[in-house]
């Protein structure tokens, strides 16, 4: 494609400044929007969902490292997570009490060197199987050491975990990091660098033998590599990137305890990862994003917002295990085709029959909830801002008719979603898809 | 302002209409029109925003109303977008035409093939996803995998704004009513408990906005999920302080409430003026009132150490008492129980003799027989634990299966599940709990409001320090003419205050802990005398013992700072 | 001493076979479709759940007998609908699915049973004390949990040895497409099998309910010691189940009963300083605390030296 550009004429040196933007215009522009977003979010709940949300970037991408890039399933990944934050937090009362000149953005580089040291500890005995075995190493040490930490008082600080203070390290640029803002432009920093890191290891030849490595362990030897040892070294630096983020994570609550390394955390990751979509590099940020904003903002919305969670996951499982990113992807070919406009309005019109059955199923839920529950809350309940009584007949009439509206609607509109589809695609690939 | 606000509409518009040319602009001087690419559209939705956020982020932030701006830069967002609107759907119409006409999509041909294989042979597709088939194309150049990957990375710009909807989030005005968070499990495993503690805070305060609340102002409390995490509870105090809550209130977890405590004292010092204060209803670890302290802290219920003061003071003169084995759970409020359990007692009573010193993990074991086997083993007459919940629950079931019969010193007995267990062992009278009340202690108005708050909800008052907590609340408000934490807490320190079941407390200056009778009671049949039973067992607390405020004080280590008031 | 050693090896052969009940559905169903079924503790949950609530109408023994199969129809629907749906997308998203499901099951549990334990009665036939050892009284329930484990055991080794049903089945087990050809039908007996497995957790769960106690989060407490058991005892053995699950039970029962910590062992030996403080919480760790970690311990080392288990014949 490069050399019909060249015989179009163009002067030489605005190539090379389109190239430069053409191959790094979205780091640029990530770099401006990190910058800008606590301008235009300046609450102290959003800037600490901000920071959460970069280090479950961070997090999530180090497992994807794992799971998506070299095959490997981890039940226990937060096991180096935690640990990286538990010598971070360690490293920065040390530091603060004998006065060593160290500044606290450098401490996310221990907890990193903390992870890839276990990596390399637990991964020397882990990665020697692959598949359901490995996974049930990495959950067996994981409990293991998630049990550990409650028997290893003095490291771990027991049930109360251990508290640091973040503004006592050396501070450059009169930044103490005591205001929020300030932590969160550290971890957009750190998060930046790791997800340029991340990347660019996925674009050198250890990354796509890991992708060979997933696909047939057996032949990738052939190509020369040992593919025990690439597992090995994934694992390593996916434990220095989960440290990373476990120290950020130190630094912005200032404690740390045993739940850091436990198998709750391991599920959240799991789960981040997976519904962003494992088979591509955006995936579990996006991922990371919607599952942080979703655990902040659902409890406070409704109960059970872990049954939600776990229908969620649920269903990405069965009817989209590539996850949000993959589903995105799968349109990319019509986008550079020029024909997803010609599927846009099939969507829409399918989305509304979406919503009403994902209403009436919400109303469902709540309705069994209220009723079994929080009996004791008397009979009258809201749902969407309108009250009505859970004990009647009525809300259970109007939730099962909105279901079947809406999955009736569905299955008539459906098929021609897909020819519609199946026709983009062939368009697509009339006009400059099959050589 | 107005005129302000006019001027920055009117440069937006222009700035806005600017910036929609600039792309044109560059296109003139970069490369040939006819040829837009993946990268020109970035540029198409990049170039208006960027040029117009700094903008009016520049004019807007000088002007600084105290109206939220959250909205404003949404406000912004969707009008960059907008802005880019119409010439991308241009674009892309146009783009079809012109790619055909250059083969742009040369190499892009092995992926749209295999996308399009997918789409029908889905059932036989077991690959993880269609991106690996992609990038594993035999020459994808590192262009077409940058463009690829592109695309993604745009829809995930978009995905991200539009996340900016719930941020929108004004910052509200509190000033009409005194708002209490109220931070403890409210889902999942300890949410029995977290409900009944925020029922029981309604409660009290429909008591005393009934009254007419304090300073013309009523009280309401708001509950937070901290879902049994530090980690969540911190955030979840984030939340109450954006929502401009100044009084926090936990009790579920000595290790929160020292998460909690420690993010008070920094939150206090780091901003000056916006202090919140930390009510703590039933986190006992001691060290919270003593190496932990904070000005910014006050505890109503009395700490483990006092408990086992009042108990050990209690078993003292029970000559029946000479081998005890203790059992408890292996953390920072179990290795509390047994450490002042084995001074205290020894030097009260050298005489008897421990005969066991059990640590087992927290809400873990499900079958305590082999358990109960070491404590027959050891010959013991009673039995001092500080287990709650299932463990005490499981702990006394086994007990009653294998015939184990020994005195029960706990201090949880009564928590939920607690007095069915025991009517189901058929322990009737043989275990005692110390607390600062029970259901039966008789004292008239403490029964009416037992009477009231079972009416109510259908659940025993399990936390009457919550109530001296709420009335010392108000006391402490009329008496400081002021709703500012720092001025509540000066007015609450060395306060002497009627507690909830008759007699007199008094909130130590100190350590801000309350200091207040506590009372031994035992668990079984009822008799004429005892009105409430528990859980619908028919069993009832029957009053053991009084120990006298006096008698609960022990020294402190606390050196707080306190603010310059 | 005795005494308790006695107690001690007849709770942990009890708690063993209770774990064995499980472990013998999830590894019949681990052997025949190649998942390893996270919900399986969560069909244990619902098997206690179901026999409380119907052991209310109709009695224990009622409930012993209906509530397993009810567990069993809804495992194999969840074989029919979900499995097999997932089954194309490859091993990664069973597991992830089964993940997921445990975690829906517990929390609709949550939602109509509530959080806080069941009052789940003994039947009033077997709450006596069965037989009393020196001075401990050990209850009837127990040796009829016993019992009944070992008779279940009894009767799936016959099941799949002697009878046609079985030979099918161990023969779907390795050759699934040779006996598709040979007329069965493979898709509807791996629903059956796995029906069945969840009908045996579902038992495991009827008759633990009482003894243990019956909340919500029975199937986290159990769930993890599920899979430690299967994986030392190799995956798709039953022998090598049933062997790990009474070695599971004993070592933890046992490690219990004994106090001793590294410190005591050396202050027989009259060193009484601890030559390492950094790690003195090592030194002075006794045996009964580390008691319910010793499972993943002896897992990992498993894993490590012996990786098909113990008397594991697939490999995974």
């Amino acid at each position: 494609m490069s050399e019909t550009v060249q015989t179009a004429s163009l002067p030489r040196s605005s190539s090379s400044v389109m190239g430069f933007v053409r191959s790094y215009g979205i780091w640029v522009a990530a770099f401006a929007l990190i910058f800008i977003l606590p301008r235009i979010f300046t609450s102290g709940f959003a800037l600490t969902a901000m920071s959460l949300m970069g280090i479950t970037i961070i997090f999530s991408l180090s497992y994807n490292m794992l799971l998506g890039q070299a095959g490997m399933l981890s039940f226990g990944h937060a096991v180096y997570y935690g640990l990286g934050g538990f010598l971070a937090v360690h490293a920065m009362n040390a530091i603060a009490s004998k006065g060593i000149a160290v500044p606290l953005p450098v401490i996310p580089l221990i907890g990193g060197i903390t992870g890839l040291i276990f990596g390399i500890i637990f991964g020397s005995v882990s990665t020697r199987r692959g598949g359901t075995a490995f996974a049930m190493i990495s959950l067996g040490l994981a409990e293991l050491v998630a049990s550990c930490a409650l028997i290893l008082r003095s490291f771990f600080g027991g049930e109360e975990g251990i508290t640091t203070n973040r503004t006592k390290l050396l501070r450059l640029f009169d930044l103490n990091f005591g205001p929020q803002y300030q932590v969160y432009y550290l971890i957009a920093f750190w998060c930046l660098i790791c997800v340029i890191a991340m990347y660019a290891l996925t674009r050198t030849p250890f990354g796509r033998m890991c992708n060979a490595v997933r696909e047939n362990f057996e032949r990738s030897e052939f190509v020369g590599y040992n593919p025990q040892l690439i597992r090995f070294i994934a694992f390593c630096l996916a434990g220095f990137f989960a440290g990373i983020a476990g120290s950020l994570a130190a630094i912005n609550f200032e404690i740390v305890n045993s739940s850091y390394v436990g198998a709750v955390q391991s599920g959240q990751v799991l789960l981040a990862a997976f519904i962003g979509g494992v088979g591509s590099f955006i995936g579990p940020v996006l991922g990371a994003v919607l599952v942080t904003y979703l655990q902040l903002t659902l409890s406070d919305i409704t109960e059970v917002w872990q049954l939600y969670f776990g229908l969620l996951f649920v269903g990405m499982v069965m009817f989209a295990p590539f996850g949000m990113a993959g589903i995105l992807m799968l349109h990319a070919p019509l986008l550079r085709a020029g024909t997803l406009w010609r599927l846009l309005p099939y969507y829409v019109i399918a989305f509304v029959p979406t919503l009403i059955m994902l209403t009436g199923f919400c109303l469902l839920i709540e309705l069994t909830v209220h009723v079994m529950v929080k009996a004791s809350d008397g009979p009258m309940m809201s749902f969407l801002r309108v009250t009505f009584d859970s004990h009647s007949f009525a809300p259970w009439a109007v939730s099962a008719a909105l279901i079947a509206t809406g999955y009736g609607l569905l299955r008539l509109i459906w098929p021609r979603v897909e020819s519609a589809w199946n026709d983009a695609m062939s368009l697509a690939r009339q006009r400059g898809g099959v050589a | 302002m107005a005129a302000t606000g006019a001027v920055t509409a009117m440069s937006v518009f222009v700035v806005r209409g600017a910036a929609g040319f600039l792309p044109f602009w560059l296109a003139r001087f970069h490369y040939n029109f006819s040829r837009p690419s993946i990268h020109f559209i970035v540029l198409r939705f990049a170039s208006p925003v960027a040029v117009t956020f700094p903008l009016l982020i520049l004019t807007r932030t000088q002007s600084l109303p105290a109206e939220p701006r959250c909205e404003t830069g949404f406000t912004i967002f969707c009008n960059g977008l907008l802005a880019c609107a119409k010439p991308a759907v241009r674009l892309v119409r146009d783009i079809p035409a012109r790619m055909a006409d250059i083969g742009f999509l040369t190499g892009a041909n092995d992926c749209l093939n295999v996308a399009s294989q997918r789409t029908k042979n889905t059932a036989n597709n077991v690959e993880h996803s269609q991106s690996y088939r992609l990038n594993q194309a035999i020459d994808v150049s590192r262009e077409d995998a940058m463009k690829f990957g592109l695309t993604a990375k745009l829809s995930a710009i978009v995905a991200l704004g539009l996340l900016a909807i719930p941020f929108a989030r004004p910052v509200s005005s509190a000033d009409d009513t005194i708002k209490i968070a109220y931070i403890d499990p409210l889902s999942g495993g300890g949410a029995s408990i977290g409900e009944v503690g925020l029922k029981t805070f309604q409660f009290l305060a429909d008591e005393l906005n009934s009254k007419g609340g304090s300073l013309g102002k009523k009280y309401e409390i708001v509950g937070y999920d901290n879902k049994l995490n530090a980690q969540e509870t911190l955030v979840q105090v984030q939340k109450a302080i954006d929502s401009g809550i100044r009084i926090i209130t936990q009790g579920n977890g000595s290790a929160f409430a020292a998460a909690i405590s420690d993010f008070v004292t920094k939150y206090n010092e780091r901003n000056p003026g916006k202090e919140v204060v930390y009510f703590n209803y039933a986190a006992v670890d001691p060290v919270l009132t003593n190496d932990k302290c904070s000005f910014w802290h006050f505890r109503w219920d009395a700490n483990s150490d006092q408990k086992m003061e009042a108990l050990s003071n209690y078993m003292k003169d029970r000559k029946n008492i000479k081998k005890i084995y203790m059992i408890n759970q292996d953390y920072s409020f179990g290795h509390a129980v047994r450490t002042a359990a084995l001074s205290m007692i020894k030097a009260k009573r050298p005489d008897i003799e421990f005969v066991g010193d059990e640590l087992h993990p927290l809400l873990k074991i499900t079958d305590f027989a082999p358990y109960i086997a070491k404590i027959k083993a050891s010959g013991a007459d009673s039995v001092i634990t500080g287990n709650w919940g299932q463990d005490f629950s499981l702990l006394v079931k086994a007990a009653a299966d294998a015939g184990l019969q020994t005195d029960w010193y706990t201090y949880y007995a009564g928590g939920t599940g607690g007095p069915t267990a025991m009517k189901q062992a058929g322990l009737s009278h043989r275990v005692f709990a110390i607390g600062e009340g029970f259901a039966n202690v008789g004292h008239p108005p403490a029964d009416a409001f037992e009477t009231a708050i079972r009416a109510k909800y259908g659940f025993s008052l399990f936390y009457p320090r919550a109530v001296n907590q709420m009335r010392m609340l108000a006391a402490a408000i009329d008496k400081a003419k002021s709703t500012e934490p720092a001025k509540i807490g000066a007015a609450l320190e060395g306060m002497k205050f009627e507690v909830f079941d008759g007699g007199e407390g008094y909130m130590r200056a100190d350590d801000h802990q309350f200091i207040q009778p506590l009372y031994i009671a035992s668990f079984g049949e009822r008799s004429a005398k005892e009105k409430f039973d528990e859980e619908g067992t028919g069993w009832g607390w029957r009053t053991a013992g009084k120990i006298e405020a006096a008698n609960t004080v022990l020294p402190t280590t606390c050196k707080m700072s306190r603010p310059a008031s | 001493m005795l005494e308790l050693v006695l107690v001690s090896t007849l709770n942990g052969v009890l708690y063993g076979m209770l774990l064995f009940l499980m472990a013998s559905g999830l590894t019949l169903i681990f052997s025949m479709m190649g998942v390893l079924n996270f919900a399986h503790a969560s069909f244990y949950m619902l098997g206690a759940f179901f026999g409380f609530q119907i052991s209310k109408y109709a009695g224990f023994w009622t409930g012993l007998i209906l509530a397993p199969p009810l567990a069993g129809v809804i495992g194999a629907l969840v074989e029919r609908y979900g499995l097999r749906n997932v089954h194309k997308h490859g091993h990664v998203a069973e597991l992830l699915f089964t993940f997921g499901l445990a975690f829906v099951m517990e929390e609709v549990v949550q939602i109509i049973w509530g959080k806080l334990p069941l009052d789940y009665r003994i039947p009033a036939a077997l709450d006596f004390s069965g037989f009393t050892i020196f001075s401990t009284n050990y209850p009837a329930y127990k040796m009829f949990m016993l019992l009944t484990a070992i008779g279940i055991f009894i009767v799936l080794l016959l099941i799949l040895t002697r009878t046609r049903v079985g030979l099918i089945i161990q023969a779907s087990l390795t050759h699934p497409h040779m006996v598709g050809a040979l007329g069965h039908n493979v898709p509807r007996i791996f629903m059956m099998v796995f029906g069945f497995g969840c009908a045996l957790a579902a038992v495991a769960g009827v008759i633990a309910g009482p003894a243990l106690v019956t909340q919500s989060n029975m199937a986290a407490l159990l769930g993890p010691i599920l899979f430690v058991v299967v994986v030392i005892g190799g995956l798709g053995s039953l022998s090598g189940a049933f062997v790990a699950s009474l070695l599971i039970g004993l070592l933890q029962t046992f490690a219990i009963a004994v106090n001793l910590s590294i410190a005591d062992v050396f202050g027989y030996f009259g060193v009484h300083t601890n030559p390492v403080p950094f790690l003195s919480d090592i030194w002075r760790v006794t045996v009964a605390q580390v008691g319910p970690i010793l499972p993943y311990l002896l897992l990992v080392l498993v894993l490590i030296f012996r990786p098909t288990g113990l008397m594991g014949t697939r490999d995974t």
